[in-house]
């Protein structure tokens, strides 16, 4: 079989992946926290000294899937006046103690569990810089920008931040949280945290539309080498056979 | 075709995030009402490779691949913001400046909590609250009396032609550890929940518990600009998520064509 068809295969495959993430994106692009998914593809062609190299004939050229990244850039940071809201404002995320140990999160929808423990939306506990879950006593507290929660001119606790080196590469665990190898994690230094403000998703309508056209042209086109490659192939068998001596 | 059901989901959060908006804004005049915010939250995704093992390009994979499933609703909370005074002149018109709820008793002989204090009195002289629920603790208030309610929240009643007043009572206030965690009955009355935690009951002026304000009601909390930004968003991103079921409908179109 001629490597065309494979090649265009492995292309049209990569549309639908592109279309996958496009989806998951444009359906979060309301949730607070979220990162933005893009995908990184490597053109890849087989060593020399592998079976297919080693014939001397071209090599074929396959798309591949090498990744897909989580889109670091911030997203806007909403005023929404609640006192449970925190947004970050730098580098970091929100230190979270959850069943599957620490996991981590930009989306700072917290709320007080009835015990008094300050919780995140999905009921992990928020940790402080101590990695300690923080208790609060009943009535308002004020979380000051370096992270500082008082209640009544008393502090309380200090929220905590990590930052990771490779933060494009964390796991994405659902629930607006990421989960990371905690030997990668250092506390965050430059980051800021606004109590009443939410961060908004980082997902970039225009460049998701911009993706979708791109992929849905690109799968165009994929089908249209496939056909022009099915049709060369079938007026070879024709005229081949048609040949008489 | 993972896309168009992860498409479905993103239009049916922004569809719940639309209803919503439309109860804030359908009660923007409702006294003492908290306006709800939807919460969203990305789904679990599946792990197709994990970081660092061996991709296909024989290179060391240093991202991993995880596809996503797009949005779920992971709460709607009520926010218990402040709503802003209304002076009306009536003198069992009242309002809480903090956190605390008037308790009022409820037909099945539970306690109701409200933030809409616009009481007026009963055939026996009783504050009720507009669905006729007494407040309480409350007192009887003499026919043909005046009364004022002080910022502790005690009721005094004055009959004219007497010098001195009587006091009736003190109006008492509860307050939850997670007030978000009521259940709304409508009626404006809030009921008591596991999430919401025991009502802890004090007296208006007590640290953390609040001020009553005679003459005045506090409006909604709904901010209208606030909701109709909201709304432009949830719209758009309703269409947005709109275009890759499209895309993908295209897409499945083309793929149809291969094979002739």
């Amino acid at each position: 079989m001629s490597h065309g068809i494979y090649t265009s295969l492995a292309a049209g495959s990569r549309a639908f992946e592109s279309l996958e993430l496009v989806a998951n994106n444009l359906a979060n692009s309301n949730t607070p926290g979220y990162r933005a998914q893009r995908a990184v593809f490597k053109v890849v062609t087989p060593a020399k000294d592998s079976p297919q190299g080693a014939t001397g004939r071209i090599a074929e050229r396959l798309v591949h899937l090498e990744g897909i990244q989580n889109d670091q850039r911030f997203g806007a940071i909403m005023e929404t006046g609640e006192a449970c809201h925190v947004a970050l404002d730098g580098e970091g995320f929100l230190r979270l103690e959850t069943e599957n140990g620490e996991q981590y999160t930009r989306d700072g929808t917290l709320r007080v569990g009835v015990d008094g423990v300050l919780l995140h939306q999905s009921g992990a506990k928020v940790l402080s810089d101590e990695g300690k879950p923080i208790l609060l006593q009943p009535g308002a507290f004020i979380i000051a920008r370096d992270g500082s929660i008082t209640q009544e001119g008393v502090q309380v606790a200090r929220l905590g931040a990590t930052v990771f080196e490779n933060a494009e590469a964390l796991d994405r665990e659902g629930n607006n949280l990421f989960a990371g190898d905690a030997a990668q994690a250092a506390p965050a230094e430059d980051v800021q945290f606004i109590q009443g403000a939410l961060e908004g998703s980082n997902v970039e309508p225009i460049e998701q539309l911009v993706e979708l056209i791109r992929l849905s042209r690109f799968h165009e086109a994929y089908v249209k080498t496939l056909s022009a490659l099915d049709s060369t192939r079938g007026q070879l068998n024709n005229k081949v056979g048609n040949a008489k001596g | 075709m993972r896309a168009l059901y992860t498409a479905a989901t993103g239009m049916s959060a922004q569809q719940v995030k639309m209803d919503n908006i439309a109860n804030n804004l359908a009660n923007v005049t409702t006294t003492g009402f908290k306006k709800v915010r939807e919460n969203f939250q990305d789904l679990a995704y599946q792990k197709m490779r994990s970081p660092g093992q061996n991709s296909v390009a024989g290179t060391q994979d240093t991202t991993g691949v995880q596809m996503g499933h797009g949005v779920e609703l992971a709460s709607l909370r009520r926010s218990f913001q402040q709503g802003s005074a209304e002076t009306t002149g009536n003198a069992t018109d009242l309002m809480i400046d903090g956190p605390g709820f008037f308790q009022v008793e409820m037909p099945d002989g539970t306690i109701g909590y409200t933030r809409d204090g616009s009481f007026r009195l009963d055939s026996e002289g009783n504050l009720v609250n507009v669905d006729g629920h007494r407040l309480i603790p409350g007192g009887t208030v003499p026919e043909g009396a005046t009364i004022t309610v002080g910022n502790d929240g005690i009721v005094m009643a004055y009959v004219e032609g007497e010098e001195t007043g009587t006091q009736l009572g003190q109006i008492e206030l509860a307050t939850f550890t997670n007030p978000s965690g009521l259940v709304a009955e409508g009626g404006n009355v809030f009921k008591v929940n596991e999430a919401s935690g025991d009502p802890l009951t004090g007296m208006p002026g007590d640290p953390g518990i609040g001020n009553i304000i005679q003459y005045a009601l506090e409006a909604s909390n709904v901010d209208v600009a606030e909701e109709l930004v909201n709304l432009i968003r949830a719209q758009r991103s309703y269409e947005l998520v709109g275009k890759v079921i499209e895309t993908s409908d295209e897409v499945l179109q083309n793929t149809n064509q291969i094979k002739r």
